[in-house]
């Protein structure tokens, strides 16, 4: 027996579609440069977002556009929304960036050693809680909702292993997901790529929205 | 010749090559039969298809494991010849003191449970903990190599 839902509030027209899309489009650069611009303040150096995407696509597209940088060591970090639209925030780093970065957070010379790696993703993890709950609170301030985000999780190790985790632990492998990233660099130089992503269940994300 | 698989691919070889892939909570299943020097990786992503008629056998383990299977022995292999090697199944993002049985562990559970129902033995397991892994298979010696960007903690 196949169960369809009919709920009214479950269906949008194609131009209402059209339109939240648009709006969660705009929701989300307004996100992305706030974000950018907490960057700016943590590191005290110019950082602008150099490249953005926005689409909608599956969990499995989304890592096989990531394909050819697979086996690239990256620190990670993930948020995941609670109490709301299933939604994880992930922030990427190369393992050189991020060493670099942990540096000039704690005002360390560039050949200056480096601690242990757990002490290292910590840092890394510390960033991304700031640049996360930025995000957080532009979406909640312009949804009008409490939304509260998860202790950060973190971790080195290879690209695609991380990439298919966070899928798979976001239970969106088999969902059209949201997907939306910034590449936040340093305005002059286009150092320390930060790799802010944003996944989301489209589904879920569009009816919030429409509420709002 | 190298091939590296994405996630919910298979590939089955009789000649010469090296299969590579790369696991976090997925699990790359390896089968060699050392006989007929068939030997073949799936990237599998999920425990159970559940009816989803359009995704690629890799995907899921049940689907996977059959379809190796009957490829292999399409192309001459017998199932009593056939060896299991699975990697995989980390919880990368979660507390290393966590008991919580992760999708990772539940994809492992899977894999083995369809291997038994072939009688298909698994003779290597690097399942679980909170890393990564690289998977390469040997075809031309049935070899299978499993390592980390990180040492297990």
């Amino acid at each position: 027996m196949t169960v369809v839902n009919t709920a009214k509030s479950n269906v949008f027209s194609k131009s209402e579609h059209l339109r939240l899309e648009k709006s969660l489009k705009e929701l989300l650069m307004e996100s992305f440069n706030r974000a950018a611009e907490a960057c700016t303040r943590l590191l005290m150096q110019d950082m602008i977002i150099s490249r953005y995407r926005i689409e909608m696509i599956t969990g499995e597209d989304f890592i096989d556009q990531l394909e050819d940088q697979m086996e690239e060591g990256y620190f990670a970090s993930i948020i995941r929304l609670q109490n709301s639209v299933n939604t994880t925030i992930l922030f990427l780093l190369t393992e050189e960036d991020g060493k670099g970065l942990y540096r000039i957070l704690n005002g360390m010379k560039p050949d200056a050693g480096l601690p242990p790696l757990e002490d290292l993703t910590d840092s890394i993890g510390e960033l991304n809680n700031i640049l996360g709950n930025t995000f957080i609170n532009c979406l909640a301030n312009t949804l009008d909702q409490r939304i509260n985000g998860s202790v950060p999780r973190n971790t080195l190790d290879l690209l695609g292993a991380i990439l298919e985790s966070v899928i798979l632990q976001s239970e969106l492998a088999n969902k059209n997901i949201f997907y939306a990233e910034a590449l936040i660099s340093h305005k002059e130089t286009a150092a320390f790529n930060v790799r802010l992503i944003i996944l989301s269940d489209k589904n879920q994300l569009l009816k919030v929205l429409s509420r709002s | 010749m190298e091939k590296f698989i994405k996630m919910n691919e298979i590939c089955i070889s009789d000649s010469p090559c090296l299969i590579k892939t790369i696991v976090g909570s997925c699990i790359a299943l390896c089968i060699w039969d050392g006989r007929c020097r068939i030997g073949g990786m799936a990237h599998i992503m999920l425990p159970e298809s559940n009816g989803d008629l359009n995704a690629p056998p890799g995907k899921y383990a049940n689907t996977a494991v059959r379809h190796m299977v009957s490829t292999m022995i399409s192309e001459g292999s017998a199932v009593e010849n056939m060896l299991a090697t699975c990697a995989g199944g980390a919880s990368m993002f979660q507390s290393r003191q966590s008991n919580f049985v992760t999708v990772g562990i539940k994809n492992f559970r899977a894999v083995k449970k369809e291997l038994t129902g072939f009688g298909i033995p698994v003779v290597t397991e690097a399942i679980g903990g909170i890393s990564g892994r690289r998977v390469e298979m040997n075809c031309a010696s049935g070899g299978i190599t499993i390592s980390m960007l990180l040492k297990p903690a």
